[in-house]
């Protein structure tokens, strides 16, 4: 126990002590700044969050699955935004082969990890009880045996889904371990599994879906939403362990309080036990495996030269990204997250509304103004969650680590070390964009034309932002990092890429309005066609003007990192 | 040439100078040994030559050219070779030579006569193929002073290079080290092997607390030759060990 008490506070400080590199030391301006517009951004929809749920619990009053779903949603929540990134840092933080000489068995290594993520998954759960169950319990007057539960709750809410993240990995990492593949054939292997669990997710979304079949149409919204959740509670209660907690929460006995807390904490305790016997199993073999590098080379041909100090720049970083475990799954992985999205949209527009059962999208696209305003719409959507999820542009610096300071020795100027990551960044990003792009036509109705007109767009609204979020990191790199998606988990990089992106949209959204609008009142195809030449010229001022101030800076901050 | 003129390096706001007016002239045609004390200042030293931390004041110029000015042709010029090899792990060792190659501006040819030259020599031409994650530290080493050699520089930086290297290789890079110097060029070396020192540079400097204790060649340190190095070393940097304070 003192061991794993030991291990656990050496590796909470490692995660919360931040060291800066840069020679001014960290300026708080900008972060306090970006947090105070996310607070304000977000805040509407926390409070719009906070009143539904108010409302839901007041028209469901204490049901129990009702109130397993809202478990399960936020469960979900905490799954996607954390527990799927964090548990990397039980299995992949470099600092690994540090723990494995130390007088230490495995699993206190592991639980001493699992502990530090779990804990930092809590933050989400605080924000669920806030927004989802606390309102839900007000709304629904809940007895004193749901508020009793409150801090059970709120522990339990991450609690699964660390653990589900922990169980479902253990046994892929296991058998990645045992392929005698090589990293770049391994990595592929790692974000198609990826994928794959994406579409089982999409499919069970689906499977849950609003049905039509309600014939009452003066239901209003709440009661659509108060349905939908105890429909799809009642088809979840295979989530045995979630039920027996709502149960309990919404019981008026205390028997039955007493009883379903116990069931509830024998459940976790048991899906606790199967996690922990996985990692007594395998976490060795796993750990171990990870310090090792690549089966030998022999027989492999010697090849000479590389042509150009940018073509090497570019094609040695994309390798290294390509072959590190870590990397790899951030920076393509992350890539994958809005075409997902624009599914998701597709399987929510095709909602059936109205009384000749059309779909949400069909009616949009009858709209005259649908196919005017939709794709700017959608582009500005596209470029600003693009910024966030381009792990390659938003951490170029902060991913070379200590390497750093090898690239400050290269007699290259820093502003060509720059445009290399950029252009990196942006020609992955553009397979993203095409994807994009070919889903909006295909699924969304999009005109194939304006889908190019996106493409083309959002090329060098790309690339522009790129230069943006690469100067952030250059002026502030998150240097020392022992498990990458940790920092970029943690990063304020990405917001402060996404806000940067936000106003750029709003300027895009000032270039566009006024031909909508000209659209809107003579239905001429003139305006829309002067609009994309605007969006086009916009997009690639934007695109220039970035990459000019970010040559203009690359020498003074690059200089100031000290690694 | 390395000239340093009153060089200081103070980290973020503290108040303590890691170097304090540090000025030095490294000639051409010598291997010029830098000794220091843990925490001494010599790894600030060596990375404010080679570009990688700013001075706090002062110059730095080689073969005239300003670092801070020109910083692109002055680092043309070094080959340095760090004290920890935060080396691309996921490139393989001939990928990272062949980026080298293309940072310094080096031919393929020229760069394929050098690598073989120099990884024959350091015995680790047959791993080139693979990556350096799969390398030995000494591997690793070696890698790094065929990096730093390629471009045929005309200063070489040096820190701690012997470290990890076996007998073999140490021995040719020693043999290296003298046959640059004796052609015309600079080689700036720190070590903590004192016996190396002794037997390979031309001059030494001595630094302790950031500054300069001692610069001049070695016979004229060694005004007594009968002292070691290491006792004169352990003076002038007033270890316990050399007031007999640990018994």
């Amino acid at each position: 126990m003192t061991k794993y008490r030991a291990l656990v506070k050496m590796l909470l400080v490692q995660q919360l002590r931040r060291v800066s590199h840069s020679v001014k030391g960290k300026k708080r301006g900008g972060t306090i700044a970006a947090c105070i517009l996310l607070a304000v951004c977000f805040a509407p929809l926390l409070v719009g969050m906070f009143v539904l749920m108010l409302a839901v619990g007041g028209m469901a009053g204490r049901d129990a699955n009702v109130l397993s779903m809202l478990l399960l949603c936020c469960q979900g929540a905490v799954f996607l935004l954390g527990s799927l990134t964090s548990v990397a840092s039980i299995f992949d933080s470099r600092d690994s082969d540090r723990l494995l000489y130390l007088p230490i068995r495995s699993i206190t290594a592991f639980w001493a990890r699992f502990t530090v993520v779990y804990l930092g998954e809590l933050i989400v759960s605080a924000a669920c009880m806030v927004c989802v169950i606390v309102p839900y319990g007000i709304g629904a007057l809940a007895t004193l045996h749901f508020w009793a539960l409150l801090p059970l709750i709120f522990l339990l809410i991450p609690l699964f889904p660390t653990l589900l993240g922990v169980i479902v990995t253990v046994p892929v990492s296991a058998l990645f371990a045992s392929l005698k593949a090589n990293p770049v054939v391994k990595n592929a292997l790692r974000i198609a599994l990826y994928v794959v669990f994406m579409i089982v997710y999409v499919a069970v979304f689906m499977s849950f879906g609003l049905s039509s079949d309600s014939s009452d149409t003066s239901q209003n919204d709440i009661a659509h939403v108060v349905e939908f959740l105890s429909s799809v509670g009642e088809k979840t209660k295979f989530c045995h362990w979630n039920y027996t907690l709502a149960t309990a929460a919404t019981a008026s006995l205390f028997t039955a309080w007493a009883a379903g807390t116990a069931l509830c904490l024998a459940e976790n305790a048991a899906i606790f036990a199967v996690a922990s016997l996985l990692a007594l199993a395998f976490y060795r073999r796993i750990i171990s495996s990870s310090t090792e590098g690549s089966p030998s080379a022999e027989g492999k041909k010697v090849v000479y030269g590389g042509g150009s100090v940018l073509r090497q720049l570019i094609s040695c970083d994309f390798k290294r990204v390509l072959r590190d475990k870590q990397l790899s799954f951030q920076s393509f992985g992350g890539l994958l997250a809005i075409p997902f999205v624009l599914v998701f949209m597709f399987i929510a527009l095709s909602a059936n509304v109205g009384e000749e059962g059309q779909t949400i999208l069909a009616l949009l696209v009858q709209q005259p103004l649908y196919q005017g305003v939709a794709p700017v719409v959608l582009l500005a959507y596209m470029a600003l969650m693009g910024v966030g999820t381009n792990v390659l542009g938003v951490y170029p610096i902060t991913r070379e680590n200590y390497a750093v300071a090898l690239l400050k020795t290269y007699p290259v100027p820093f502003e060509k070390i720059l445009l290399a990551k950029v252009i990196l960044a942006s020609a992955v990003m553009l397979v993203s964009d095409l994807v994009i792009c070919v889903l909006c036509v295909a699924l969304l109705a999009i005109k194939w034309y304006y889908g190019i007109a996106m493409l083309v767009a959002l090329l060098f609204l790309s690339f522009g932002s790129m230069c943006v979020t690469t100067l952030l990191d250059v002026k502030n790199p998150d240097i020392g990092w022992t498990t990458f998606a940790k920092t970029s988990h943690q990063g304020i990089a990405a917001m402060k890429a996404m806000l940067v992106s936000a106003l750029c949209m709003s300027g895009l959204g000032a270039v566009s309005s006024g031909f909508i609008v000209w659209f809107a009142l003579t239905q001429s195809p003139l305006p829309l066609l002067l609009m994309w030449t605007a969006v086009i010229g916009f997009s690639v001022a934007f695109a220039a003007v970035a990459y000019r101030i970010m040559s203009q800076k690359a020498q003074y901050y690059f200089e100031r990192i000290e690694a | 040439m390395i000239t340093l003129h009153n060089v200081s390096k103070r980290y973020g706001k503290s108040q303590d100078f890691a170097v304090k007016n540090l000025s030095l002239e490294i000639k051409d045609g010598e291997i010029f040994g830098f000794l220091g004390p843990n925490g001494a200042g010599k790894s600030t030293t060596i990375k404010m030559i080679t570009g990688i931390l700013l001075p706090t004041q002062g110059t730095i110029e080689v073969n005239g050219i300003s670092l801070q000015q020109r910083p692109t042709e002055a680092k043309n010029l070094i080959g340095f070779v760090p004290d920890n090899h935060e080396l691309y792990d996921t490139l393989k060792g001939i990928e990272y030579l062949n980026f080298i190659g293309a940072m310094y501006g080096v031919d393929s040819a020229t760069l394929k006569s050098r690598v073989e030259e120099y990884a024959s020599a350091f015995a680790i031409k047959d791993a080139l193929p693979n990556l350096i994650s799969t390398y030995s530290h000494g591997m690793k080493q070696k890698l790094c002073v065929v990096a730093a050699l390629i471009h045929s520089p005309k200063v070489w930086i040096l820190d701690e290079p012997l470290t990890g290297l076996d007998p073999q290789s140490a021995y040719v890079l020693k043999q290296l080290m003298r046959k640059h110097a004796d052609q015309g060029n600079t080689v700036f070396f720190s070590s903590h092997v004192i016996d190396v020192v002794e037997k390979v540079c031309d001059r030494i400097a001595i630094i302790n607390k950031g500054e300069l204790v001692a610069v001049d060649t070695l016979d004229n340190i060694r005004a007594d030759q009968n002292v070691s190095l290491e006792s004169i070393f352990l003076t002038m940097t007033a270890s316990p060990a050399a007031t007999g304070e640990i018994s």
